[in-house]
């Protein structure tokens, strides 16, 4: 019995992975055919970026900064049990978070600002039958409403990550000049010496798949928003849900891929 | 009686109701015709309290609508029941517990056998089988959800009776069911009655008076006869259409 | 002006928790409903906290290995990745899928109701939705997701050790190193920011659907602005909480705190 749904509930979970991936290859092909046509929707994306990116920005860089504040804090109580001295926080925390929550955190607060308004536009669409609309004028939906999301959200989510943990560690720089004493100019030595260019460089990989996931699992959950008034609510809520589990495996997976091969 | 007076009601700088004044007294069933978007739903939820006015008065009874003052608001929201345009059931909770719903948050009735028979008695009112008692509000068609939430309404026994749009999503005989209905509970329980529609036919049929609005304002107040026979332009439109379709 | 209308809601957010507990002192709270919505919301979203807590586990291992491996201190792995996975990364990553799962859900559902005019239904019926809807969802969510960031912050610590047997590090190693590094005080303090994060979940998702407005359009605003709020509330009050532990440290010259 249990087994049964235990079972069910996986084959379910994966079948929605798998149309969520082929809705992902359609979006790429889509992207590649309009560059190829050169009739590149930029209009569109350019509007797109605004909303996506822009709207986002005053709040994804208080709350890294926030995160940088809180792991120096943090590592220099674990440094000071560990090691028992704190010189290799600024290091540390640097390192941890260019390699994993700069990009993890900076796409997570992003899913909850823009994958929910995706999945609820695109639901509303659904419902009031828009997008039978588009069909009937022989546009493709994925053509004329994904693609541009798409664009605008990787190259959001890339700048996002980027200026967010400049300022998540001048943040740290702050606080471990008040808190630790380390001068500015020591901490910046450290944390150059520690991160490397390809740690940057696979951040910058890291942030735009999962920047790149957000409005793929956003439409599949529109496109498949049931009618009524509870349906629209409920794609917002799968999406926001889906895309935050998706971007914690693909962590895991890119992280290991990254370092540990 | 419901005494509405000089009632003013924006939205950001649009406005929908300006100077609505009118009173509806002991029996009458007042049906309030409008086209779509001229404030018809604003003005029952301006009555209820649910919608504040931005300027002007409304009374039910001696009471008068105040926020400030929440335990009348209670009161006159024990005496009229207000039917909403789209169902509003609960749908966490079964029909049965829907319609019962008022009786025990009030206290009216306390013995189960008391309610089970108030409930069925309203659903019988409104004409459906005590099947859907146990049914969840989504199983049903929208005409049926529509006749639920009359029930529910119907079971608190309220003095006055606001409909917003009662009969929009029905099919014909339905719409004639309750027609009949509200006549039956305005000729026989003296109830009185506030139906918004934009029906003129079931308006023509059971109303004892007809309100007009247009762009805010009251345009026609008066007789059904005199609505047939008057000279506005609105109202010959409305019988128009109406004509039209029959 | 942004920022404004963040403290104007934080305000209402305040208020609208006060009035909840001011009608919780009064014994308005229907035990049994909130019981049944804990299983609900339980039942809803164990297999979620589960999945999370595993990568979260691992993902910590695999980075804090990755660390020390530069700086030649494998031996702590275990208690090193525990320590900052249990007091920090967990509770915060674990609160952010919760906060979708069961935060927007909440609003999702509230906001339907309110735009549906079911709530403006039971108004008029004579009750107070905030009694008879509102307040066994919100403690039906605080408790919820108190107990299942506790369960998902015990599964982290799996998922360390299930990860660090994958890499080569012996598992009894890293479970014998985990008590040497985790203290009473750090597991009392991710039990206090499990709570708080399941309060700060409940306020922001019952005010937000309370609070909505104007269609399905309107709902999928109040997830949206549900899930960015409660986001960065979590951001500010794990910083505030590490902030005051380590305040505390310096007070009370205590190294374990």
């Amino acid at each position: 019995m249990i087994m049964t749904w235990f079972g069910r509930t996986v084959i379910l979970k994966f079948g929605e992975f798998l149309a969520t991936f082929f809705l992902m290859i359609s979006t790429v092909i889509a992207a590649i055919k309009q560059v190829l046509k050169l009739k590149v929707r930029a209009k569109e994306t350019v509007s797109q970026m605004y909303l996506l990116g822009v709207q986002s920005f005053s709040i994804i860089l208080v709350a890294m900064g926030f995160v940088g504040l809180m792991l120096i804090i943090e590592l220099a109580f674990h440094m000071n049990l560990v090691l028992k001295h704190d010189s290799l926080v600024p290091a540390f925390s640097a390192m941890l978070m260019v390699r994993e929550l700069g990009p993890v955190i900076t796409c997570l607060l992003l899913t909850s600002r823009i994958g929910a308004g995706i999945a609820a536009e695109i639901g509303s669409m659904k419902i009031t039958e828009q997008l039978d609309a588009l069909k009937m004028l022989s546009i493709d939906p994925i053509d004329y409403l994904v693609v541009p999301r798409w664009v605008a959200s990787i190259f959001a989510a890339v700048t996002l990550t980027v200026i967010s943990l400049a300022i998540a560690i001048w943040g740290g720089a702050f606080l471990a000049a008040q808190k630790l004493g380390t001068s500015p100019g020591e901490y910046f030595n450290t944390v150059f010496f520690f991160v490397k260019f390809p740690d940057l460089a696979r951040c910058i990989v890291k942030s735009a798949v999962f920047g790149g996931l957000i409005p793929i699992v956003a439409a599949y959950q529109g496109f498949n928003c049931e009618s009524g008034s509870a349906a629209v609510g409920e794609a917002a809520t799968q999406a926001v849900v889906r895309t935050s589990l998706y971007i914690i495996i693909a962590d895991f997976l890119l992280t290991y891929l990254f370092y540990a091969i | 009686m419901i005494n509405i007076n000089n009632l003013c009601k924006s939205f950001d700088n649009r406005k929908v109701l300006e100077n609505i004044s009118f009173s509806v007294v002991k029996g009458e069933c007042v049906f309030v015709l409008g086209k779509s978007g001229v404030g018809k739903s604003v003005l029952l939820k301006n009555i209820v309290g649910l919608v504040l006015p931005d300027s002007g008065t409304i009374t039910v009874g001696e009471l008068k609508v105040d926020s400030q003052r929440p335990k009348e608001l209670s009161l006159i929201r024990q005496r009229c029941g207000l039917v909403f345009q789209f169902p509003a059931l609960l749908d966490s909770v079964t029909v049965f517990e829907n319609i019962c719903f008022g009786l025990r948050a009030r206290g009216l009735l306390t013995s189960q056998v008391e309610i089970e028979a108030r409930v069925k008695e309203k659903l019988k009112l409104v004409g459906l089988s005590e099947i859907v008692l146990d049914q969840m509000p989504t199983e049903l068609s929208f005409g049926a959800q529509k006749r639920v939430s009359i029930a529910r309404t119907l079971a608190v026994e309220p003095e006055y009776l606001l409909f917003d749009e009662p009969t929009t999503g029905m099919d014909p005989i339905a719409t004639a069911g309750l027609n009949q209905l509200i006549k039956n509970l305005t000729v026989k329980l003296q109830v009185t009655s506030i139906v918004v529609s934009h029906d003129i036919k079931s308006a023509l049929a059971v109303g004892t008076r007809i309100i007009l609005l247009e762009e805010g304002g009251i345009v026609f107040d008066g007789k059904p006869e005199a609505f047939k026979t008057c000279s506005i332009t609105l109202a010959q439109e409305f019988q128009m259409g109406f004509d039209y379709h029959a | 002006m942004p920022s404004l209308s963040f403290l104007t809601t934080l305000g209402g957010m305040i208020l609208f928790a006060w009035e909840c507990v001011l009608l919780t002192l009064q014994r308005k709270t229907k035990w049994h409903q909130v019981l049944d919505q804990i299983f609900q919301v339980g039942v809803r979203s164990l297999g979620l906290t589960v999945v999370a807590g595993l990568f979260v586990g691992a993902i910590m291992a695999l980075q804090i290995d990755l660390q020390l491996k530069d700086f030649g201190a494998e031996a702590f792995l275990g208690g090193l990745s525990t320590s900052t996975t249990l007091r920090n990364i967990g509770p915060v990553l674990i609160a952010f899928l919760l906060s979708g799962k069961v935060g927007a859900y909440t609003s999702a559902e509230l906001g339907t109701m309110e735009v549906t005019d079911q709530l403006n239904a039971i108004r008029l019926l004579g009750a107070s939705p905030l009694e008879y809807i509102i307040l066994p969802r919100i403690w039906a969510v605080v408790i919820s997701s108190f107990l299942l960031l506790i369960v998902g912050l015990m599964i982290t610590i799996f998922g360390g050790i299930i990860f660090a047997e994958v890499i080569g590090v012996n598992a009894l190693n890293y479970i014998q190193n985990i008590p040497r590094i985790v203290t009473v005080w750090s597991i009392v303090l991710s039990v206090i920011k499990s709570f708080l994060f399941g309060a700060i979940i409940a306020v922001v998702s019952c005010y937000k659907g309370y609070h909505a407005k104007g269609g399905s359009v309107g709902v999928g605003i109040a997830v949206q602005s549900c899930a960015v709020t409660n986001l960065i509330l979590i951001i500010i009050t794990d910083f505030l909480l590490s902030m005051a532990s380590s305040c505390l440290q310096d007070i009370f010259k205590v190294g374990y705190l």
